[in-house]
């Protein structure tokens, strides 16, 4: 597992992806955190990171399935991932060496954001004045969501051979898991199960943990999302040895 | 161990038996976490003697 991380996180910094994320990551966020002035915290007047928190998982949406479009289904269409499967490894351990690898590639990413919350710190009036357990439970949220996200990047990388279908296919997943569950549940049809269709969608547990308020509930919810989302990815990969 | 390598079958077998075994385990901990939670509540302010 070491030995597929190790390759597939060089093979992120050996090429532009790395850093294209990354950049483009934190353009994205410091133009809509600093710049644009519908969303600007110097305009807003409140020394808050709400914009990076409500923005960064939009930013995820299209950035995350950029990282994992090409982690198996690059394999496929050079055909390496025949070659993949002789070696001494199980299915899982290859999906989450490729998982590890994409996921420490979004923590780089969202690393120095944390100069954000020092400079919003020492912006407040009087210094240090910024909710700090909102924040923390806020990076710990966007970390969890981005995780699930990776995961669904692999899943649809490893359903074919196309990256350009696997990044279409995973950033409409991640959508639909993220805000789509959430939509459909305003709607009429659902009447009083509208929370419990709510809670199905990662926007309910994020919003939970964003307010700084760690519950296990949430926790369970975003691990079993991982895991679920694994055992299909184990599916669709095992799935070509089968003949 | 040939009685194990026979049960299984095949690799599909194995494959499909792993997802149920997955799903039994997943839904279980949601029962559990359902009941059983607790809260680390990070807006909490220390308060000294």
């Amino acid at each position: 597992m070491i030995q597929i991380f190790k390759k597939e996180f060089n093979s992120f910094l050996n090429s532009l992806i790395a850093y294209i994320v990354i950049g483009v990551f934190l353009t994205a966020i410091g133009l809509l955190m600093w710049v644009f002035p519908s969303s600007s915290i110097l305009d807003y007047g409140y020394a808050d990171l709400d914009s990076l928190f409500s923005f960064g998982p939009y930013v995820f949406i299209f950035l995350i399935p950029a990282i994992t479009m090409k982690s198996f289904a690059e394999e496929k269409k050079l055909g390496t991932l025949e070659l993949l499967f002789t070696q001494p490894l199980t299915d899982l351990e290859i999906i989450l060496g490729k998982f590890l690898a994409s996921f420490a590639l979004v923590l780089l990413a969202l690393l120095p954001t944390i100069i954000y919350y020092y400079s919003i710190y020492q912006l407040g009036n009087p210094i240090g004045n910024i909710d700090t357990s909102g924040a923390i439970g806020s990076f710990i949220g966007l970390t969890l969501v981005g995780a699930v996200f990776c995961i669904i990047g692999i899943f649809a990388s490893s359903l074919t051979s196309n990256q350009i279908v696997a990044f279409i296919l995973s950033a409409f997943l991640c959508f639909l898991v993220y805000n789509g569950l959430d939509s459909f549940a305003s709607l009429p049809v659902f009447g009083q199960q509208t929370l419990f269709v709510k809670q199905w969608g990662i926007l309910y547990h994020y919003e939970s943990i964003s307010r700084g308020l760690i519950d296990s509930r949430d926790l369970i919810y975003f691990l079993s999302a991982l895991a679920f989302i694994f055992l299909l990815t184990k599916i669709t990969i095992g799935s070509r040895q089968w003949q | 161990m040939a009685v194990t390598q026979h049960w299984l079958g095949s690799k599909k077998t194995g494959d499909w038996l792993f997802l149920a075994n997955g799903l039994v385990v997943i839904v279980l901990l949601n029962l559990l976490a359902s009941s059983y939670f607790f809260r680390v509540d990070l807006t909490e302010e220390e308060t000294g003697w």
